[in-house]
């Protein structure tokens, strides 16, 4: 399913193997809020991982950012389990990860300039002087897109919601990370504002020649901005697909639901079909047996209530999780 | 244009202003629109830019220490000479009002049938018993199953999607005239924003009422109002019957926020159009028009003056700008 | 149809009073602390003098606010008293606030069986009753100023304790603090770095409301015969002295009691003052 040829693991920056993140709920319950999925980030690539309220891909984000480790699984930055590390290794690899979260003006601490908290890293990582830090989180704002003559000193509140990003990209961007995990970065703002900043991460993408694991719950944005597109439900992967496929020839019933539903701006284009997906969503502490979307799926069979569906290939880079694909 | 005798609500020169820390906001500037029964308004823009604010207004429910001006006529009654109680005869009752978040527009600690059928009893007259079997009614025609069960939930037991249903059968228990939808499916996941839009278009055209739809994205618009407007900085900047704004779209912010959205059906990896700057400053009264320093079209006289909200080529199509977009078929 | 502004829900009227007996407050609190600390030089007389000629005589001729039962210039008295007053006022609240942080705060960051075991320890001492802890205390260390000091401070650690967690819960999930973690940071420097300069401006705020907590405790431990032992002048202390030529002079008691109410009442008002300015800026 997921194997790779010696040749690509040179490409390969990180592996995610049966990450399963689960929660108490009261005696004997618990909250399945990722079930065992196995994601793969090459290097130079913009994974999307997409899915509606309550499918797992905020938790997914955080588990791979070990805040806090997951239940089970196991995440391989360039090789280095990281679910395995003791604290201290964990904290000196953390320079290569970093994550923007979706709440601007929450990531940042109230209490303190903005220029200061883009020290934040660079004081950790240590082995610089105040001159010196200060001099790179300049030339970070400028890079964002921010003035530093202006902004450094401001504090969060004193922002927008697009300056605050900014400040957070910035800030993530300090250490020289490979990996930029992206928690739905753009849900927040405002649209010519969403426009902007996604503008920003791509730029800042080529620059620094980050890899993007790109949250999100918008579907034109993730195909805006990522190579390869993976899909989630209540807590499972769906489908893994380049973003082309996956929007032109959807496999898994969830995917066709999610993109049929997406309003145009065009007067003229039919109006969302609804009725693809009946009912709600299940709860997440008794997901359905065997395959969890077989509660809502057009084509549920027997066969679907019984076994599980794992990935598999159905064409070229191509996975999906369905007994029964389109 | 509609003759004046067959409008249902009428926004006449509206001006809101708050004081704030900063200053004075003119949260409303100017705004004038019209509605007849049955059609829907779609109001389209960003945060700040005053749609909330005219939904506040038309309710009644600014802020206490608003300044205003201006009229809103709604079935002949001037609604801004209005006291609190007379006010409430319309509110809920004649014009119901759906907001965004249904978490914080329910009562969380009471059961739902109840609170729809309080708020039923409130303004009609009807015993304890009837109003349960209305409420009933209403769940049904909103699309929750097992309505006579439902009666007895707490909104912390429905998914998001029921509760938003369960505040539509609240606006819509004493069967108004005018309903007001504020962002109604901003907080709603994708499947069921088309389920509960498709809904409110339903409910509109069985009852024959006027609805305004507040949002700010575009998508949502197409297809589902018979007319938009565009705002900005507490102005209308664009109206128009929808099909003819998404084909003709003539002021350069309703275009650039066009513009700036991702699309699917667009083809991966395009460098977004994005709108440099942000949105003015309320407090700050500024020349010329409120867009201009972020219009990549603007020239010296955009800074200088205003432009009035006029209707140029057709009747029912008005914009402010002096130096409008040519061009058809953006979509 | 226009409706004109009205700036603020709270009547023009309303709001100029509030302002004024703000500077009221600032004024009045500067002047205690003046006199309190230069109270050598500013009393006309010694605190132990006693004008035998006129025992309990009112405000007038040569004692600005007369004198008490022993002939001892009232006036002069108060601005001795108000040393104590403040010292236990300002310092036992702040033994409180640091032992509030350092219980509270891990309490609130760490969760678990730390956080209950020191909120039990909390809701233990808060169900017992101050005055008998009190009673207790000066009785085993005696009433000087430091011990009176850290006794009263003792009691209010509970309470801040409780504060101090409460607002520890309230930054504890949020997102900069998971960004200073992914940062590199370890859990000292957060809760250094991140945690505690959130926490410390509502711990302060509540701190004023505190002194003045404390600065009735005294009076009433003097008035009890508790506090400072004469002839060490205490607020307190004057108000149980005056107890005797109540009826004759009631003047004694009362301008002691009346001091004190209004520097607890100033110690109120700037802190409300200083908390909506405060709560109106800072993300919820």
């Amino acid at each position: 399913m997921l194997s790779k040829s010696p040749v690509d693991m040179k490409m390969l920056l990180l592996r995610v193997e049966e990450l399963t993140v689960e929660f108490p709920a009261g005696p004997g319950r618990k909250v399945h809020a990722v079930s065992v999925v196995s994601l793969e980030l090459n290097r130079g690539e913009t994974l999307g991982l997409v899915g509606e309220s309550g499918c797992g891909k905020s938790t997914v984000a955080r588990a791979i950012m070990q805040l806090p480790k997951p239940t089970a699984g196991r995440v391989l930055l360039d090789g280095e389990d990281l679910t395995r590390l003791d604290r201290g290794r964990l904290r000196a690899l953390r320079s290569r990860f970093q994550i923007v979260f979706q709440d601007p003006l929450a990531s940042l601490n109230p209490v303190r300039s903005v220029g200061a908290s883009i020290e934040v890293p660079l004081r950790e990582l240590g082995g610089m002087t105040d001159a010196e830090r200060r001099r790179r989180a300049r030339e970070m704002m400028t890079a964002v897109g921010l003035d530093p003559g202006q902004h450094y000193g401001r504090r969060p509140h004193q922002l927008s919601g697009g300056q605050c990003q900014r400040v957070s990209i910035a800030r993530a961007l300090m250490t020289e990370p490979r990996l930029l995990v992206c928690d739905e970065p753009v849900s927040s703002l405002d649209v010519s504002v969403q426009a902007q900043i996604i503008n920003l991460l791509r730029e800042v993408k080529d620059r620094y020649e980050l890899s993007l694991l790109f949250i999100s719950h918008d579907l034109a944005v993730v195909k805006n901005i990522c190579d390869r597109v993976a899909v989630m439900y209540l807590g499972r992967l769906c489908e893994v697909a380049p973003v082309t496929n996956i929007f032109a020839a959807p496999a898994h019933h969830y995917t066709r639901a999610l993109l049929a539903a997406i309003p145009r701006p065009d007067p003229r284009h039919p109006l969302p079909e609804t009725g693809l997906l009946p009912g709600e969503l299940p709860s997440a502490i008794e997901p359905p047996s065997g395959c969890r979307f077989r509660t809502r799926c057009p084509r549920a069979r027997s066969l679907c209530a019984e076994v599980q569906p794992e990935l598999r290939d159905i064409a070229v880079d191509h996975q999906v999780a369905c007994h029964f694909p389109l | 244009m509609t003759s004046p005798g067959n409008r249902l609500l009428a926004v006449e020169k509206l001006c809101v202003t708050i004081p704030a820390r900063s200053g004075m906001l003119r949260a409303l500037d100017n705004v004038s629109l019209s509605l007849e029964p049955g059609r829907t308004l779609a109001l389209v823009g960003e945060s700040g830019c005053g749609k909330s604010m005219l939904c506040r207004a038309i309710t009644g429910i600014l802020p206490g220490r608003a300044a205003t001006n201006g009229r809103i006529v709604f079935a002949g009654q001037d609604l801004m000479t209005l006291g609190e109680k007379e006010l409430n005869r319309f509110r809920g009752h004649r014009i119901g009002i759906v907001l965004q978040d249904p978490m914080s527009s329910l009562n969380p600690v009471m059961k739902i049938g109840r609170q729809i059928a309080e708020h039923m009893r409130h303004h009609l007259r009807m015993s304890a018993v009837q109003a349960m079997e209305r409420a009933a009614l209403l769940l049904d025609s909103v699309g929750i199953s097992h309505p006579a069960e439902r009666l007895a939930s707490y909104p912390h037991q429905l998914s998001g999607g029921m509760r938003q249903r369960v505040a539509i059968a609240i606006a819509l228990a004493c069967d108004p005239e005018l309903l007001i939808a504020d962002e109604p499916t901003t907080a709603l996941d994708v499947t069921v924003q088309a389920e509960i839009l498709n809904l409110l278009s339903r409910l509109q055209q069985e009852r024959r009422m006027a609805m305004i739809l507040v949002t700010h994205d575009l998508g949502v618009v197409a297809g589902r109002a018979h007319e938009t407007a565009v705002m900005y900085a507490g102005r209308i900047v664009e109206q128009a019957p929808t099909v003819e704004l998404f084909t003709r779209m003539r002021m350069p912010y309703a275009r650039a926020l066009f513009e700036a959205i991702p699309r699917i059906d667009a083809p991966p990896h395009l460098v977004l159009k994005a709108i440099g700057g942000q949105p003015p400053d309320l407090a700050v009264a500024q020349a010329g028009c409120p867009f201009a320093p972020r219009c990549t079209k603007a020239r010296e006289r955009c800074h200088r003056e205003e432009p009035e909200l006029v209707a140029a080529e057709r009747e029912d199509h008005r914009y402010a700008c002096w130096f409008p977009c040519e061009g058809e078929d953006l979509c | 149809m226009a409706k004109p502004a009205s700036d603020q829900r709270i009547p023009p009227f309303i709001k100029g009073v509030l302002h004024l007996s703000f500077l009221f407050a600032a004024a009045w609190l500067i002047s205690i602390c003046t006199g309190a600390v230069g109270a050598g030089w500013w009393a006309g007389f010694s605190p132990d003098q006693m004008d035998t000629a006129r025992l309990a005589a009112p405000p007038g001729m040569g004692h600005l606010l007369g004198t008490d039962a022993m002939g001892r210039d009232i006036a002069s008295r108060l601005l001795f008293g108000a040393r104590v007053s403040l010292i236990v006022g300002f310092c036992a609240p702040t033994i409180g606030l640091v032992a509030g942080l350092l219980l509270g705060v891990p309490a609130g960051f760490h969760g678990g069986r730390i956080e209950r075991a020191i909120m039990t320890g909390v809701d233990v001492l808060l169900a017992f009753p101050g005055l008998v802890f009190l009673l207790v205390f000066t009785f085993a260390f005696g009433s000087s100023l430091p011990t009176l000091t850290i006794g009263l401070g003792l009691l209010t650690a509970p309470r801040f304790t409780r504060v101090a967690r409460a607002n520890t819960l309230r930054f504890v999930d949020r997102e900069f603090v998971l960004a200073a973690r992914a940062s590199g940071a370890g859990n000292l420097s957060i809760l250094v770095r991140e945690i505690l300069p959130n926490v410390l401006p509502p711990l302060l705020i509540y701190m004023l409301l505190v002194v003045g907590y404390v600065i009735i405790a005294e009076g009433g431990l003097g008035f009890l015969g508790l506090s400072i032992p004469s002839p060490t002048p205490s607020w307190g202390g004057m108000m149980a002295e005056g107890r005797e030529v109540l009826d004759q002079s009631p003047h004694v008691s009362m301008i002691p009691t009346g001091v004190m109410f209004l520097t607890v009442l100033s110690v109120n008002l700037i802190g409300d003052r200083l908390r909506s300015r405060f709560e109106g800026r800072d993300a919820p």
